[in-house]
């Protein structure tokens, strides 16, 4: 116990506390734990959400949909929902202390992560990574001040040295524990066991893809071509295309005879919304996404590649195989499959994301229903791939971090 | 075509004399690539639209040099040698096929560009490296530019220990026995600066008759605040050597060098050229203009390595000026392409548990 603990206070400071201390802390709010959508919790995170809503300088696009995603009426619906799915004559209850290790990059996924813990009634301790954008610090300095009002001391945002043995302890203090960060980060905490074997929920490497009707990409008017650019550029381009939701290939159900000018026509539109709306890609990484590309043709896997473009580039494949390439920061890889049913068989254990457009939503529901292999958590529009779902990956959160009281 | 290009003065041609020549070698050399490198003919349909007549040089398809990296092209069918570059430690290697025509064609051409520079007798030859450099199982970029210019040393003196140490005593001797007259120094840049400059003192080695031919960047030396200039500087002051040569090359298009000439400027041979490319739609940038070289070489024909699109950045700052009967474009380097660092959901390092 010899490294310190930054602890991040409402008034925007940080206090270094040391380890005795902080398990004191800890061990403390466990008795502060509250029954789940308790109306002193909703009112303090939709009081958060209206300060970043009415916020007059700009904010990036994921402040804003954390925003809108925790807004008070929506905060409602969850609570809503969250009752109907209860089994009848049972009450659910906090699980306890949860411990969050979000991931060092995709640092925002942990605000929805402890909002539905906060929500369920837990007492939180969260690790932040050390470096934080200057709006995730806003946020969280919202947050931090909306609990320091409340007088509310269950809540913790902290920092300590990763080669310390601070995770370990905390560990063996919580209740629950939720870790992303990919397969390696599972690997370094599976075998650090919290306070009574307690719950882990773990976020592993996920791959994810996009699934298009060729014929209603060939149909669509200019506008709408536009429209669907726009959403892909958000599935692909925010995160560097690196979330785990974000969509790597583009399966077009159709063939390439017939729908593959409507496909290129709709990623040079994709390719001038990325152009327009980001700034372009590191020259080193628009090359390295060139090398990609052309050994792909050499391989003899992609007939058409297309590399011009500061943002995407884009290789068409010859056969109808899985394509496992992820290079990331707008780099897709387009293969023609003859149906629906067919994407159903490509799919792998890793998958999560199926991202579609253009087809009806009982095909989509079919095609979810008859996969029955593991794999794929989660069939969305294009558009919606990185928009945090309170049932992510495989789980329904706030069911995981309540339990369930019996009360016959 | 490329027997009359080596032939003249490396810098003899005008740009409008050189182009049209080189162009009729390019697209010789596309078509002899495509038909014997069915990986590249592959990447000629589906990157460039398939093969056609170029009608100038700045339409002549080009490969990232980066793919080298990733697969072996080769257009011979004739037994040969893998050049590996050293790059970056762990870093993958480069790995080019190299046969006895294009090595052959790799010396002559390294003979026309350093002949003027060093003449017609082979010179004692001190190489500021190790001699383990040459005898690597896989030749690195550093061990195929020191038996380069082998080819020019009578007998070569290595300066350096396998662990990269100063052999002192082995620079002296060299210099006692061979000071008096022309000799070569060879090495990489940043060796030669901290293996030679920095360790010997101010006088401490007559170095006047010497001829200092120094490639492999700046990078490692900007980092100390050494420029070009102050490097030039530093050797005149030290050891009284003024004769010095950087050059700018790689091991995806060996033989073909730029060599520093007039007004610090790099320059291609009369068999070489270079364009400058703007990021994004790679398409030519103005002269003055930088962007990200492209080389065009006639040398390579065992691989398609003709055209080549680099990682380095710079731009074109004369054509045709003349100084010193040196025609063409001439170059200043301005550093490698920026890397990106993609966020993701993978913690990358990972994840010490506790």
């Amino acid at each position: 116990m010899s490294a310190l603990t930054t602890v991040f206070e409402a008034d925007g400071g940080e206090r270094q506390i040391d380890g005795v201390t902080l398990l004191e802390r800890l061990e403390a709010c466990r008795s502060l734990l509250v029954a789940p959508f308790a109306t002193e919790r909703i009112d303090l995170i939709a009081a958060v959400s209206e300060a970043i809503l009415k916020r007059k300088a700009p904010v990036s696009s994921f402040a804003k949909h954390f925003g809108f995603w925790i807004r008070h009426a929506a905060l409602l619906r969850l609570q809503q929902d969250f009752g109907r799915r209860h089994p009848a004559q049972t009450l659910a209850r906090p699980r306890g202390l949860v411990f969050h290790l979000p991931p060092k990059n995709v640092e925002t996924v942990f605000l929805y992560s402890w909002v539905l813990s906060f929500l369920a009634g837990n007492a939180n301790v969260v690790r932040l990574p050390r470096e934080i954008s200057a709006d995730m610090r806003w946020i969280c300095e919202l947050i931090l001040a909306a609990l320091g009002n409340a007088a509310d001391r269950s809540q913790w945002l902290i920092h300590y040295p990763s080669d310390s043995d601070l995770g370990r302890t905390i560990s063996a203090a919580a209740d629950a524990r939720v870790v992303w960060g990919g397969d390696a980060k599972i690997k370094a905490f599976e075998t650090i066991p919290l306070r009574n074997g307690g719950k882990s929920i773990w976020f592993g490497d996920r791959f994810s893809l996009c699934v298009l009707d060729g014929e209603t990409v060939a149909a669509l008017s200019e506008t709408e071509r536009g429209e669907l650019a726009h959403r892909l550029f958000n599935d692909i381009f925010i995160f560097d295309q690196m979330a785990c939701s974000s969509p790597h290939v583009l399966y077009v159900v159709g063939d390439a005879d017939r729908h593959l000018a409507g496909i290129k026509t709709l990623l040079q539109a994709l390719g001038a919304a990325a152009a327009d709306k980001g700034e372009a890609s590191a020259t080193g990484h628009q090359i390295a996404k060139m090398v990609q590309a052309f050994a792909s043709a050499a391989g003899g896997l992609s007939s058409e590649v297309t590399w011009r473009n500061a943002m995407l580039t884009s290789a068409i494949a010859l056969g109808e195989d899985r394509s496992e390439q992820r290079v990331g920061g707008g780099f897709l890889n387009v293969v023609f499959v003859p149906s629906l049913a067919a994407v159903s068989g490509l799919l792998r254990e890793h998958d999560q994301t199926v991202t579609h457009f253009g087809f009806p939503a009982d095909a989509i529901r079919d095609v979810a229903a008859s996969n029955t292999a593991l794999g794929v958590s989660r069939w969305t529009a294009v558009g919606s791939a990185l928009d945090f779902d309170a049932v992510w990956d495989g789980y329904d959160l706030l069911f995981e971090l309540t339990r369930l009281v019996r009360v016959t | 075509m490329f027997d009359r290009l080596l032939d003249a003065a490396p810098y003899s041609l005008r740009q409008t004399e050189k182009e049209p020549l080189l162009l009729t070698g390019l697209n010789e050399l596309m078509r002899f690539h495509t038909e014997r490198c069915p990986d590249y003919a592959r990447i000629i349909n589906a990157a460039w639209g398939g093969l056609r007549p170029y009608r100038a040089i700045e339409d002549v398809p080009f490969l990232p040099v980066g793919l080298f990296k990733e697969m072996e092209l080769s257009s011979t069918a004739v037994s040969s040698i893998v050049l590996q570059s050293s790059g970056t430690t762990g870093q993958v290697p480069s790995r080019i096929i190299v046969d006895p025509e294009t090595a052959t064609r790799q010396s002559r051409a390294l003979i026309a560009t350093f002949r003027p520079i060093l003449g017609e007798s082979r010179l004692p030859f001190l190489a500021i490296d190790t001699k383990d450099v040459i005898s690597a199982a896989s030749l690195t970029a550093r061990g195929a530019g020191v038996l380069g210019m082998m080819k020019f040393g009578a007998k070569a003196t290595f300066a350096l220990s396998a662990a990269l140490e100063t052999d002192r005593q082995a620079i002296r001797k060299f210099v006692d026995a061979n000071g008096s007259k022309p000799f070569l120094i060879f090495g990489f840049t940043f060796l030669v600066w901290t293996k030679l400059y920095e360790q010997f003192g101010d006088g401490e080695l007559d170095l006047s008759n010497a001829v200092l031919i120094h490639s492999g960047g700046w990078k490692k030396l900007e980092a100390q605040k050494v420029s070009n200039a102050t490097f030039r500087e530093a050797f005149r002051a030290r050891f009284n050597l003024t004769r010095i040569y950087n050059f700018y090359g790689f091991v995806e298009q060996i033989g073909s060098m730029f060599v520093e000439g007039p007004e610090g400027l790099l320059y291609p041979p009369n068999f070489t050229d270079v364009i400058v490319r703007r990021p994004g739609s790679w398409e030519a940038a103005e002269p003055g203009e930088e962007g990200v070289l492209q080389v065009v070489s006639l040398l390579p024909r065992s691989y398609p390595g003709h055209s080549v699109l680099t990682e380095d950045r710079g731009a074109i700052l004369a054509i045709d000026k003349g100084i010193d009967n040196h025609f063409g474009k001439a170059i200043t380097i301005a550093g490698r392409v920026a890397k990106a660092e993609l966020r993701g959901c993978s913690d990358v390092i990972a994840a010490s548990a506790a």
